[in-house]
């Protein structure tokens, strides 16, 4: 395309965008036919007699407002449709090994947006070897004591922090990707944010697995291979059967 | 009483948003109001009524969970801190009282000890509460019925006592939410580590490669403060300096006293009650992003405090906020998700339509629903008195005179002259004729004034009308301007006056109008162009003929005189196809310009003002960028007059991410840009 700039000043000649279309003159348009037929506004149009598709007639009744507005009244939703969307919120045990287990899990209706990779620690979810879905966990792994502001010990007027062994992340995994008979090939990998990632970094990578998009930003601390229900506490793998199901 | 939840603050569903789980422990069902109470005081009145949260509510979901404890207060445990209250390690246990709560927490008042602890099966019991009320949560909030000082956080926690503030409570959640570190220094040795991963925090002084360098004035001193835990002491603090808001680089932070450094003197994360500093709000913003889903698609203006001031409102999905405008930048004085007393509940198909329909001098905000609920709704919000809305009408379904249906357009025009904006409604779509309604504001909501069923004098109604509003009369009513350019085998324009009450046939056009060749793609522009009182009528017409024209007809009061045509080219502007215009008062003479805008016929973007002088108009543009603007194919904008200086010659810009203010005098000028979200750093920018 031709780089096609403004021009002004005298002489400039208008811009003609089609020389098949007609320049204004002062006769009247011509009537276009309208189905087959010349259509003209009457001077005083006629009122309207018809009854069907009609607004009721206007009453006197003026409108009061109530003291409280109801809730305004929300479409029917079909539960098909919100099913299809659902996740699940997976609760996973983080032992000092780095060894992960699930320990608890809940399906939960609606869409699931992806969090940016900022904080603590990131997860990646991976079915196959193919991410599915990836998250953060801003703060994971310490125990902190308010500060005592009025403490007389300067230390005691800061946090207490104590670093706790064991502990539990939140990972969500978008349901309708994850049959239950695929849970054997779920892999979690959870790594800890080292250095901040690229502000642009997409929270679900496109294609290679975070830790390898990331490896200079990301340091693993452990890998869940497989959800094995008969594995798990009868508890869990009730949890985990139903929440996926 | 059994144990429930309820959603205090409802943004949107949970996968979209992070959650927060508050649980209450020690609290009897006797209890359960002082708790409710506890709850609005540190999370609604307290966290969410400042500052960063007030602005990202709709970010986050917040469930109270209600648990009825056997006993009132928790148990206690008193322990032995053989006179080293910093260290746990030698402590033992004096006594423990145990209560029987929901949860099981014992609350010890020892710092060592994070001042509480879980007893038997408190996990076990968290996380059955959890499962049972909030299955999926990012934030949980114990708070304990217990009123001595403390509390322990980690982990996406926070359990408190009564006696937390929600000042400590923001801090927490600097952490929990965005994994901020503590910019405090009670530990007055030297920080023993690497560069740390947390982004107000850092062990490296080199101005070029610092973390937070785009928020630090190359005037400023690095390191600005150095020694322990140090205050600003490199030189004299400059004046006007802000000891939360401007950025360098402070030694101490982590709970370090040395060795390490923070972005400012005081931020949230070292005193829990300053806002967060600009290193810390960005990370914040940035990490909710994803959850308030906030664009800048739907902006109005509206001079919303009476100020002079033309403020925005932004509509994004189920989310309202109103900045206002100190004339050359915004700040945020009202957010509001899901809905504001009164009550009207905001969602993505709200549309909205700005006036003094009141006659107080401020801007009110009508606004009708068609598509996303039951039945269509039309509401009228006003100053709550504390620079937000309110609900102050609302009619669902329809008011006595007309049943609203989806396909309604509504005009804002004062049509009686009291002073109050009024509203014009047109459906040419959901009926088997159309109608119009004039519906009369009374300042506390809508009367029907008169409807017309299927025709108005001399006017035949067709669904492809279209309107337009001004005063051609120059009586202060406001009158209806219509326009029919495809239901009929020539083009009409009818001008009919308002007598405050009905509309009369002032004259109207069959085809054309003088100097005119009326065709189906003219568009109108209604303005007093030679400010006469009397509202005049630009019309411009880019498709139906080889070029482009553009025409000023000036209304006598009662019809139309041609006072100039353009043929290709007005002075300054060449004219094409997809020129797009916009009333604007640009040099504040009272004459009606125009703010044009094409970004489809040229290589470049083209953004000009068309000047009126009565008869004539002059004009002026940019080419492809406005300051740092990059004009583009996205860009809307609303004409306003953000400076406050009469007329409208500002222009509000906007697209999904960005947001430009940009004034036209004495050329068209970027005041200020902002992007994905509304904040006047200090010095720098998020991107």
């Amino acid at each position: 395309m031709a780089d096609e700039r403004m021009q002004t000043g005298r002489g400039i000649k208008p811009v003609v965008r089609s020389s098949r279309l007609p320049r204004m003159t002062d006769e009247a348009p011509p009537a276009k036919p309208i189905g087959g037929r010349t259509l003209l506004m009457a001077a005083e149009p006629k009122a309207d007699t018809g009854k069907t598709r009609r607004m009721s007639a206007v009453s006197k009744a003026t409108a009061r407002q109530p003291k409280e507005h109801p809730e305004m009244k929300a479409r029917a939703t079909r539960a098909a449709t919100r099913r299809k969307d659902g996740y699940v919120h997976l609760r996973v045990r983080v032992s000092e090994s780095g060894r992960l287990a699930v320990v608890g899990a809940q399906a939960v209706e609606g869409p699931l947006v992806s969090s940016k990779l900022q904080g603590a620690l990131a997860y990646e979810v991976a079915l196959g070897g193919t991410p599915i879905a990836s998250g953060s966990i801003p703060d994971a792994g310490e125990k902190r004591s308010f500060p005592a502001p009025d403490a007389e010990i300067p230390e005691m007027r800061g946090h207490h922090v104590t670093q706790v062994p064991t502990y539990d992340v939140s990972v969500r995994v978008p349901k309708a990707e994850v049959p239950v008979a695929e849970l054997p090939k779920l892999e979690i990998a959870l790594y800890r944010i080292k250095e901040e990632l690229p502000e642009e970094a997409p929270a679900m990578a496109a294609a290679a697995p975070i830790g390898e998009q990331f490896e200079r930003e990301l340091r693993p601390v452990g890998r869940l291979k497989g959800i094995r229900p008969e594995k798990l506490a009868k508890p869990v793998a009730d949890e985990v059967k139903k929440a996926f199901r | 009483m059994a144990d429930s939840v309820t959603q205090i603050l409802n943004s949107g569903p949970p996968g979209a948003k992070l959650n927060i789980a508050v649980l209450g422990d020690g609290f009897a069902a006797a209890d359960q109001t002082a708790y409710n109470a506890k709850v609005q005081d540190l999370l609604l009145d307290g966290v969410f009524a400042r500052d960063y949260f007030y602005e990202d509510k709709s970010a986050y979901n917040i469930f109270r969970v209600n648990l009825i404890s056997v006993d009132s207060g928790v148990s206690q445990r008193v322990y032995d801190e053989k006179g080293t209250p910093t260290d746990a390690s030698d402590d033992t246990i004096v006594s423990t009282t145990i209560k029987n709560t929901a949860l099981g927490y014992i609350y010890s008042g020892s710092w060592a000890h994070c001042w509480l602890e879980g007893g038997a099966g408190t996990g076990a019991k968290v996380n059955a509460a959890l499962t049972t009320w909030v299955p999926d949560y990012d934030l949980v909030v114990i708070i304990l019925n217990e009123p001595g000082f403390g509390g322990c956080g980690g982990g996406g926690f926070q359990i408190v006592t009564l006696g937390s503030s929600w000042a400590v409570m923001a801090h927490e959640f600097g952490h929990g939410t965005g994994g901020l570190a503590d910019e405090y220094c009670a530990n007055p040795g030297a920080y023993p580590g690497g560069e740390p991963g947390a982004p107000n925090l850092t062990i490296n002084t080199d101005r070029a490669t610092l973390k937070w360098r785009q928020f630090v004035n190359p005037t400023t001193p690095l390191p600005t403060g150095t020694g322990s835990c140090a205050d600003y002491n490199a030189g004299p603090k400059p004046a006007g300096w802000s000891d939360s808001d401007d950025a360098g680089l402070f030694e101490g932070g982590g709970t370090w006293s040395r060795g390490i450094y923070r972005p400012v003197v005081n931020c949230r994360m070292r005193g829990n009650s300053p806002p967060y500093c600009p290193v810390c709000y960005t990370r914040m913003k940035s990490n909710a992003e994803p959850y308030a889903q906030h664009t800048f698609e739907n902006v109005y203006a509206g001079d919303f405090n009476g100020d002079g001031k033309d403020d925005i409102l932004v509509h994004s999905g189920n989310a309202i906020h109103i900045y206002r405008s100190n004339g050359s930048q915004l700040d945020v004085v009202f957010s509001a998700v899901e809905r504001v007393p009164g009550s009207w509940q905001f969602t993505p198909g709200d549309r909205f339509f700005v006036g003094d329909f009141n006659g107080d001098g401020k801007d009110e905000v009508a606004v009708f629903n068609g598509t996303n609920w039951v039945m269509e709704y039309l509401g009228l919000l006003a100053d709550d008195g504390a620079n937000g809305l309110r609900l102050i009408a609302r009619y669902d379904n329809s008011m006595p005179g007309w049943d609203f249906t989806p396909g309604d357009r509504f005009h804002v025009a004062d049509f009686n002259g009291d002073g109050n904006k009024d509203l014009f409604v047109f459906n040419g779509s959901n009926w088997a004729i159309p109608y119009v309604g004039m519906l009369r504001s009374t300042g506390t909501g809508f009367a029907l004034a008169n409807r017309y069923d299927g025709s108005m004098p001399g006017w035949q109604m067709r669904p492809g009308d279209r309107h337009m509003v001004g005063d051609f009369t120059g009586n202060g009513k406001e009158d209806l301007w219509v326009f029919n350019g495809s239901n009929w085998s020539i083009p009409y324009l009818g001008m009919l006056r308002s007598t405050g009450a009905a509309l009369k046939m002032s004259k109207r056009y069959d085809g054309s109008m003088p100097g005119w060749q009326m065709r189906p793609n003219d568009r109108h522009y209604v303005g007093d162009f030679n400010g006469d009182g009397q509202a005049d009528l630009y019309v411009f017409n880019g498709t139906d003929w080889s070029i482009a024209y553009l025409g000023m007809l000036e209304s006598t009061g009662r019809k139309l005189a041609m006072v100039r045509r353009y043929d290709g080219n007005a002075p300054g502007w060449q004219m094409r196809a997809h020129d797009m215009h916009w009333i604007a008062d640009v040099n504040r003479d009272g004459k009606a310009d125009l703010f044009v805008y094409n970004h489809q016929d040229w290589t470049p973007e083209y953004l000009g003002t068309m000047i009126s002088s009565g008869t004539d108009l002059v004009s002026a543009w940019k080419e492809d960028w406005v300051g740092e603007w990059n004009l583009g194919s996205v860009d809307r904008f609303e004409p306003c007059d953000f400076e406050g200086v009469g007329g409208r010659r500002d222009l509000i810009v906007h697209n999904t991410d960005w947001l430009g203010m940009i004034r036209a005098t004495p050329t068209l000028s970027l005041r200020r840009i902002y992007h994905k979200w509304i904040h006047n750093y200090r010095y720098g920018r998020n991107w």
